[in-house]
């Protein structure tokens, strides 16, 4: 009698959670547009890794939605979940479905429903907690994504016209890369060239630094947040 | 909760973004010469800058390193350093020579200021004094030297000479001069001049003296001659035949060719105990001995295996090791002063052309195209190769880059010229 008293309890519990996690997970997907990837498949490194976060996110999205499927399901059927898991779950999270099957198991043999019940109290948080940073993040992209878009046509001035400005005279001997730093003012006027690890013929190390002078003032950031004092020139002579 | 904290990692990573370094990678040049321009001033009663300013662009220009543009045109005076530079940074020079001849205190001078353009700097500044030193060949080669220098890192070697034999067809009798020149060819001395044949000059590692073959009796017999007196001694002091000398580069000995039965073998003469001992004994000819910069050594040419190749040899003991394998011949080495290469006359079956050979990745590049090319050796500061080739039936001097890459005839007149050798 107990018992079911506790069940239906449960019940309501559940299905009032279940109405909460519909609207925040509504709102999310709402938010979000899946396409904003596109803009910022650019090949700078730092790019790639900002791409890699949205991918990410759409990722932990689905999980979260599969899990409240799941935990449905659960409720109506605990070994068929266990199945269904199995044939959803993606390669890469293996590993964690793996884990969860073991706490399936572990569910039954422990008292199944006040077990689920708890998780379910922390997958609300969870969701709720994502929810917060996922605001914070898609702000962040989207001044990123317009940001990189401005970066990158600032890299690729700067990189043309030091390009441009390189010329290596015949026959010198030198390492495969050669890293100079430069220094610059806002205005794009260099103030310091040094090399760093660079073993070579004096010769090429100057054709270097002649190439940074000769680039100042380089091309002014179009805008000041992109603007670096440090730019880290990687030399590598064309075959 | 995983998942959670990948996303707050994530999430950190968006973040800090903002703080990182921009990392620009320059993978395109332009690989040439770099651009010069070089303006002189002024004259005195003995001196006209033109002929200075002549000289260095030559001298700089036939180096490789330096495409020498036409100053002209670029105002050169101005007295606004800022305005100065954006000049000549207009008309596209990297660098800028720029040099006066004066009178001051009834003695001429010649001075004159190198510029970074890029870097809007003066690099050097120098001032000559005209009265000591009033060869204008010399002080223009001097300038070329400090300006070569200073730009490339690399040991100028505008200043230094060449030896080289010359003959000549007088109403049916040949003569044979041995000459000391500057590199470009002019200042040009006869230090010895005979109806026999001479041949295979030698510089002692000082360059006070040269060591060569002369047929004056009759038979090859190398003579040592000293530059400055003009004094000659013979090498050996018996009736022995001797050729292809080769100063040890300590300056104690001095290799060289002798006939054993008729067969060519190399000896190395004791300069100061003057005493001879014999180097190699094989069946074949043994010959063009070079010294290895560390004196313990010999590169020679031999025919032991059939074909004349290249090889080297301890003088304390030991067997000989061939060197070379490419192609059917190799001969006349000479070694770089840094000893990482050997220049030789090389054949693989189109002509006798000259090659460098890498000893440390033993690697052969042909860098002449001729077909009688022959007699290479290195300039001291090894970025250079002077040898002899033929053009139109008359032996002619070319200097090369070591990559073959530019090349440049030495003029000499309209003589008929071989066996060139750059000083120490």
């Amino acid at each position: 009698m107990i018992k079911r008293k506790k069940k239906i309890i449960f019940i309501k519990v559940f299905i009032v959670h279940l109405i909460v996690i519909l609207l925040i997970d509504l709102n999310i997907s709402a938010y979000i547009k899946p396409n904003t990837t596109n803009e910022i498949n650019i090949n700078a490194n730092f790019i790639n890794l900002k791409s890699i976060s949205l991918e990410d996110l759409e990722k932990k999205r689905a999980l979260i939605k599969e899990k409240k499927r799941k935990l449905e399901e659960k409720k109506r059927k605990k070994l068929e979940a266990l199945k269904k898991k199995k044939k959803l779950a993606a390669e890469k999270k293996r590993k964690e479905e793996e884990a969860k099957k073991k706490t399936l198991e572990k569910l039954k043999k422990d008292e199944e429903s006040e077990l689920a019940n708890y998780e379910l109290e922390k997958i609300e948080k969870e969701l709720l907690e994502i929810q917060r940073i996922e605001n914070l993040i898609k702000q962040q992209v989207i001044r990123n994504a317009q940001l990189s878009d401005a970066e990158q046509r600032y890299i690729l001035t700067i990189k043309s016209k030091i390009e441009n400005n390189w010329l290596i005279p015949h026959g010198t001997k030198h390492d495969k890369i050669c890293t100079a730093i430069v220094n610059q003012l806002p205005s794009g006027k260099v103030t310091s060239v040094k090399i760093h690890g660079c073993k070579g013929d004096s010769l090429y190390i100057e054709s270097l630094i002649n190439a940074v002078w000769k680039s100042s003032p380089l091309p002014i950031a179009p805008d000041i947040e992109i603007f670096q004092e440090n730019i880290v020139l990687q030399f590598e002579e064309p075959e | 909760m995983k998942k959670l904290l990948i996303l707050i990692l994530l999430n950190f990573l968006l973040f800090s973004n903002a703080y990182s370094e921009l990392t620009i990678k320059i993978n395109r040049a332009e690989i040439g010469a770099l651009p010069i321009m070089i303006k002189f001033f002024g004259k005195t009663n003995n001196f006209e800058s033109i002929n200075f300013q002549k000289i260095i662009q030559n001298d700089l220009y036939g180096s490789g390193y330096f495409n020498v543009l036409d100053s002209n045109n670029v105002k050169n005076n101005l007295s606004d350093m800022k305005t100065q530079f954006a000049l000549w940074t207009l008309a596209g020079t990297n660098y800028f020579l720029k040099g006066e001849v004066y009178t001051e205190n009834r003695n001429d001078f010649i001075k004159f200021d190198l510029y970074n353009v890029i870097k809007k700097n003066i690099i050097i500044s120098y001032k000559i004094n005209l009265k000591d030193n009033n060869n204008i060949r010399k002080v223009s080669h001097t300038i070329s030297n400090v300006v070569f220098e200073e730009i490339t890192g690399i040991k100028g070697i505008f200043d230094t000479k060449i030896a080289y034999i010359s003959t000549e067809k007088k109403l049916n009798r040949k003569i044979y001069k041995l000459h000391v020149a500057d590199i470009d060819g002019y200042n040009s001395v006869a230090i010895y001049k005979s109806s026999k044949q001479i041949m295979s000059p030698t510089w002692s590692p000082k360059n006070r003296k040269i060591a060569y073959v002369s047929f004056e009796n009759n038979k090859p017999e190398i003579f040592i001659q000293t530059l400055a007196t003009g004094e000659r001694v013979k090498l050996l002091n018996n009736n022995n035949s001797s050729s292809a000398p080769a100063w040890s580069p300590n300056g104690k000995y001095m290799a060289y060719t002798s006939s054993v039965n008729g067969n060519l073998e190399i000896f190395i003469y004791d300069l100061i105990k003057k005493t001879s001992k014999r180097i190699t004994n094989s069946i074949g000819i043994d010959t063009e001995a070079e010294w290895h910069p560390n004196s313990s050594k010999l590169f020679f040419t031999s025919d032991r295996s059939g074909k004349p190749h290249i090889y080297i040899k301890s003088i304390a003991n030991g067997i000989a090791k061939r060197v070379t394998f490419d192609g059917v011949y190799n001969a006349d080495s000479n070694i770089s002063s840094d000893g990482k290469y050997i220049s030789l006359v090389h054949n693989s079956g189109n002509g006798h052309k000259i090659a460098l050979f890498s000893l440390e990745d033993k690697y052969l590049n042909v860098i002449s195209n001729g077909r009688l090319d022959e007699a290479p050796s290195f300039a001291p500061n090894n970025k250079m190769i002077l040898f002899a080739s033929k053009k139109i039936h008359k032996g002619i001097l070319v200097a090369t880059s070591n990559d073959g890459r530019i090349r440049k005839e030495i003029e000499l007149e309209g003589e008929d010229v071989r066996e060139p050798i750059w000083s120490n």
